[in-house]
């Protein structure tokens, strides 16, 4: 590195140190990557013709708080994009007409399992005698007296707090199987639009 | 249109199409930042500035269009990082370069016929 090149560095690294300042909120390796990236630029643009001042090429990038600010709003719109793809799935599914009611109303379906499940967990941790799997001993065998809430017909019952975890795995696996089928139909939309 | 609105419209219509731009610019081979600048000021009319291709880039590779590596060139006294296109990557380049056709065609048909108006 030149004489030249090293007294300019002070403003490279006060650039670099303000810009750090103003991201928070992204992860290390992302603020680490970015200041990584902007030191490379500079760098770069210095070495080729015009070979401009740093300063000039710092000035390109714009004040760090606003250069920062870019980052974040990216980083915002990045994951609302990424929240919103369900909801814009759904709307798809809604928009397509006709033939579409069938998935719709499988949608619809599994996401009231979803819930129902996640009730029932929840019924069960706060009431565990509400709900259940009620069994009754017969002749030594156990035969099912009833499965739901309690409805006072005697009997034993066989799962306990057991079925609160079976309500919760099959509430998250449903959900995020009938997300996962939105959020991939949000991606292919704009190919089916295409296609007509 | 005054000319603020007019500057507006203007940023509005090539900050849509820088991401168009990168992409099909990283579809012909591994870039890094600068030498994508290069590329689309040397094409003209999408004036990308510098404090935006990198957070442009910085988004496409959360969003898992493409991916960067850093690279130690010889020629280069610092590490430079180099971005490539993922296959999410070239099929967003596909439905987006479909979509400018039909745009552009749709455009181009409106101003085609509104020149002999003028």
């Amino acid at each position: 590195m030149t004489d030249a090149g090293a007294s300019r560095m002070p403003t490279l690294e006060s650039y670099l140190s303000v810009l750090d300042s103003h991201l928070g909120g992204l992860s290390v390796d992302e603020r680490r990557d970015i200041l990584m990236e902007t030191r490379s630029h500079v760098s770069e643009r210095v070495a080729r013709f015009p070979f401009p001042k740093v300063e000039d090429v710092l000035e390109q990038l714009g004040a760090p708080h606003v250069y920062a600010r870019q980052f974040l709003r990216d980083d915002r719109s990045s994951r609302m994009t990424g929240g919103g793809t369900a909801l814009r799935g759904l709307a798809h599914l809604v928009s397509r007409g006709w033939w579409s009611v069938p998935l719709l109303l499988v949608v619809i379906l599994v996401y009231t399992l979803s819930l129902s499940a996640f009730a029932i967990g929840v019924v069960k941790l706060i009431s565990p005698n509400d709900v259940g799997v009620w069994v009754r001993d017969v002749d030594g065998q156990r035969l099912l007296v009833h499965a739901g809430f309690n409805a006072g017909r005697g009997g034993i019952e066989s799962l306990g707090y057991k079925l609160a975890v079976i309500a919760f795995a099959v509430a998250l696996v449903t959900g995020f199987a009938a997300t996962a089928f939105l959020r991939r139909l949000a991606r292919t939309d704009a190919g089916i639009t295409h296609s007509e | 249109m005054s000319s603020m609105d007019l500057g507006a419209w203007k940023a509005q219509i090539r900050k849509g199409a820088a991401e168009l731009a990168v992409l099909a610019m990283l579809d012909q081979g591994e870039c890094y930042g600068v030498e994508l600048l290069e590329q689309i000021h040397s094409v003209g009319g999408l004036d990308l500035s510098e404090g935006s291709i990198y957070p442009l880039l910085n988004r496409l590779q959360k969003e898992g269009k493409i991916r960067g590596r850093w690279v130690e060139d010889s020629d280069a006294t610092h590490p430079r990082k180099y971005y490539r296109l993922t296959r999410d990557g070239s099929k967003l380049l596909a439905e987006m370069t479909a979509e400018w056709n039909r745009f552009e065609s749709g455009m181009r048909s409106i101003l085609g016929e509104n020149v002999g108006h003028d």
